[in-house]
Order: structure tokens, then sequence, then C-alpha cells
């Protein structure tokens, strides 16, 4: 008898402390630096935080844009809800990363989530093969030495982790900058609603982006290759996932662009600490300097534009060489 | 929404009025397909084979010729859909095709590489499309006989179906 209330108090206080670790996880996940960059969170005022994501439909508590702990119990119960006729809108398919850190945080939670098949993810993740990332900085206009700002965007490398061989014209590039497509419903909507900035994710072929600044604009590109590995690499397209449909506010008109990006390397890798810089740093080439300095960016590959393989080539032709061609084609000075 | 993404690509692909001239003046090309691929179904349609009319008529497949590009001896190269999908080679084609037919010219080049690509005609062992390359220059002039990128790619898929074009 007394053995059996010996196991049952023991049972008893085994439940208790297991709740409790629980509960321990949950506000130890909800003030980590992880939880809130994959809610976007920034420095702001006071020492507090806030997070960018503008359009409705990201946070889920109503209090989300503030308050982390209401936003991770928010989506803890989302994730445990019955799964919709549309199980493409359950949290747990519109969340991956959010998913991917409270399981690893908490995996006795996993079971008491319904079997949901994602299949717009799983889908887009198959359109999407990515076996590398990098952050692409264009310099500034040849003709425009005073711009400092440059931009910057993310490219996806095309891949199945088999062969390395496809072009990188076929990689993809992932763009965020104001005025975005208004055709996005959710965008649309906080348009009409607030009368303010937002700025929105395009998803694009590369070469697009290679014609955009580099053939078109004289723009060098830098590709600086992320470090991100395998479950990075994850993380970064479960991100990119759940913040692509939304808008974010522009604090900065030019500036913020850069930023946001840099918010989105965070979201997926966590140990980078850039991010609490704002609004420090905000310029495009502040970001690549920051992540520069923490590690975070492999030696950069330059993608010249055609204007400066015009160059490249006019300069290594000698005086006799550079005669014979003015003459050739009958123009009085080359550039 | 799907009646949109249709209308998009349709029109993105038909050649509208604002894309005729992008292959020669290349301006702007950034902003105007940032207003007409957005983030999701319409980019996943691009990027995915499909079998429902808008990646463009599957009876005209090349692997019915003697090429063995894009055939089961040739698999696909890194991504599931390279090689494969019609509509993203039309999209290639119609704003690159300026690259395309400088590097078809020279018989080689990045342009050249990233079409051999998406025609599934490359090594994939050794990385080459020197046989696509050369192809490309030999039959430059009739190859490249349009602006029309969808000329084009017809053209490159008549030719690798008749001729014996050995990837790599």
């Amino acid at each position: 008898m007394r053995a059996a209330l010996g196991v049952a108090a023991r049972l008893l206080f085994l439940l208790i402390m297991a709740g409790g670790s629980a509960l321990a996880g949950e506000s130890e996940l909800a003030l980590s630096p992880a939880w809130l960059r994959a809610l976007y969170y920034v420095p702001h005022s006071l020492g507090r935080s806030a997070g960018l994501v503008a359009t409705p439909g990201f946070y889920l508590a109503t209090t989300g844009r503030n308050d982390p702990q209401q936003e991770l119990a928010a989506t803890l119960a989302a994730f445990r809800a019955q799964v919709p006729t549309k199980a493409d809108d359950h949290a747990l398919c519109r969340f991956p990363r959010r998913r991917q850190l409270i399981a690893a945080a908490m995996p006795e939670l996993v079971t008491s989530w319904p079997v949901v098949a994602c299949t717009a993810y799983r889908d887009w993740r198959e359109a999407f093969p990515v076996d590398g990332a990098s952050l692409v900085f264009s310099s500034n206009y040849l003709n425009n030495p005073s711009s400092m700002y440059g931009h910057t965007f993310l490219r996806l490398q095309r891949g199945n982790g088999t062969s390395q061989h496809s072009s990188d014209l076929l990689d993809y590039a992932v763009n965020f900058a104001a005025n975005p497509d208004t055709a996005n419903p959710l965008l649309y909507a906080a348009y009409g609603v607030s009368g303010r900035f937002f700025g929105g994710f395009s998803l694009m072929p590369y070469y697009l982006k290679v014609q955009e600044y580099a053939n078109a604009e004289s723009r060098d590109l830098w590709e600086y290759p992320l470090r991100l590995d395998g479950a990075g690499l994850d993380a970064l397209m479960a991100t990119l996932w759940e913040v692509g449909p939304h808008g974010i506010r522009y604090w900065y008109l030019d500036e913020n662009c850069s930023f946001v990006l840099l918010a989105v390397i965070a979201a997926a890798d966590p140990s980078i600490t850039a991010v609490d810089e704002f609004p420090l740093v905000v310029a495009p080439k502040d970001t690549v300097a920051v992540l520069w300095r923490q590690g975070a960016l492999g030696e950069p590959k330059r993608r010249f534009s055609a204007h400066s393989r015009l160059t490249l080539r006019r300069q290594a032709l000698s005086a006799a060489e550079a005669n014979l061609l003015v003459r050739q084609i009958g123009a009085a000075k080359l550039f | 929404m799907k009646i949109l993404t249709s209308l998009i690509l349709s029109v993105m692909l038909s050649g509208s009025a604002a894309a005729a001239d992008y292959g020669m003046a290349g301006c702007g090309l950034g902003s105007i397909v940032a207003r007409e691929l957005h983030w999701g179904d319409n980019m996943v349609q691009i990027f995915v084979a499909t079998s429902n009319g808008t990646a463009g008529s599957q009876t005209f497949g090349i692997t019915s010729g003697t090429s063995n590009c894009g055939s089961a001896a040739s698999p696909t190269v890194r991504g599931k859909v390279l090689g494969q999908n019609k509509a993203e080679r039309t999209v290639y084609l119609h704003y690159n095709l300026a690259q395309v037919r400088a590097d078809a010219a020279r018989g080689d080049g990045e342009y050249i590489a990233g079409l051999a690509d998406l025609f599934g005609c490359r090594n994939q062992l050794t990385g080459s499309y020197v046989g696509f390359a050369t192809m490309s220059q030999h039959r430059h002039e009739s190859l490249f006989n349009s602006n029309d990128a969808k000329v084009v790619q017809a053209n490159f898929e008549r030719a690798l179906s008749q001729d014996s074009v050995s990837c790599g």
C-alpha cells in the first residue's frame, strides 16, 4: 500500500515536473532570439521590440506585434487546432519556420498536433529546389557616384544537391521593394486601409535581376554566399514562405528594404545578431558590412555589368589597338 | 486568383506590347516583371512543368527526335524541373533573347549554357554543353529568324528533333 502510494506520488511529481518543464520551455522559447527573429521583431524605442510585418494574418495574437509570449501561445493553439477544409490554411502549413522552432524547443508537443498535408508548401519547395543562398549587392550607378546606397537582394541557388552544372542565370532572386504588386490581396487591403508605404517581396528568375542591373543599368553585382547549412537553407525557405506574401511598413523609404533582407537572413539563422543594430544599420552597404564582420558571408563573386566588361576590354587594348578601334567604329573618343 | 494568375501568365507569354521590344532595349525589365510575377501560384506554375496547357503543347516533345536532349538518358540537371519545363524555356528566351543570340553566334557563353540546361542538354557528369552550343552556332541563321521567343523556341525544338545532337 505504501509502495503504491509512493509510486502514485512519484508519478504525480513527474507529471507536475513535465508540465512545468513544458511551460518553462515555452517561456524560454518565447523570449529567445530565434523566436523573436522568426516573428520579425526589431529593436524599437525605449528598448522594446516590435514586429515589422504590417499586413493581417502574420501575427496570430491581437497583441502579436508587441508580445512574443502571447504570439507563441496563439501559435501553439493554432497548431493544435482542427484541420480546416482547405488544409493549406492550417497554421502548421502557413508557419513552417515557427513549426521548426517549436518542434526543436518542445518536441513533446509534436504528437499533439493534427496530421496535415501541407500540399502548397510542399509544391512550392519542390518548385524551388535550393542548395545555397547569396546576398547580392548591386553597386551604385556608375554615372551617379554620389549615390551611396545601392541595393541588395537574395539569390537562391537552384539545385538538388547532386550536380553543380546548371547556369547561375537559372537561379532565383528574392527581392524586397516598395510598391510591390498590388495584385496581392493582402497588400492591396493594407494599402487601401492605411494609405501608408508598404514594401513587399517578389520571387523571380535570377536572370531578370541580371538583366535589370548588369545589362540595363550598368551596375556590377557582388554575390556574397551566405554561410547557411542544409538546416539553415530549410529555415530560410520556411521563413520566406511565412513572410513572403506579407507587407512590411517602411520606416525609411530608401534604406529599409535592405534591412528587411537582413531580418529575413536573421530569421533563418538566429546567430546573426546584426538585426539588433537597427536602426543604426540600414543602408545596403551597411547590411553587407555588418554581415561580413559577423562572418556570415563568404568571399564575393563579382558579376560585371555590360559597361564594366566593355571598359575592362577597352583598358586591355594597347594604344595602337585603341586607335585602330576608334577609326573602325568612327568614334572620336571612347568613353 | 487562379484566373488572375492565368491572365498574368498569358499576357506575359503572349508578348504584350510592353514586352515586345524587351530583348533589344533591355530596359527596366526587373520592374516590369516585378509587377507581373508575384509571390506564389504563378511562379510555381512557371517553374513546375504543368500539363494543363499553360506550359504549352506537350505534343511537340523533343524527346521524340534523335537528340538525347531532355530524354530519360539525360536526366535533369539541378532541380526536378530543369530540362522538362517548356514554359520556363519560353520565359527565359523571352527575356534573354539578345544575349542568347550573341552567345550562340560565339558558340559559347552562360546564356547559351542556361538554354542548354532548360533543354536538358548538358552532360550531367562533365557539365559540358558543347554539342548544344555548336548546333546553335551552326544553325544560327535559321534558329534566330525571329524576335519572337516562341518562334525561336519552336526552331530549337525542331532542330533538336532533327539533328543528332549529343549532349556534352
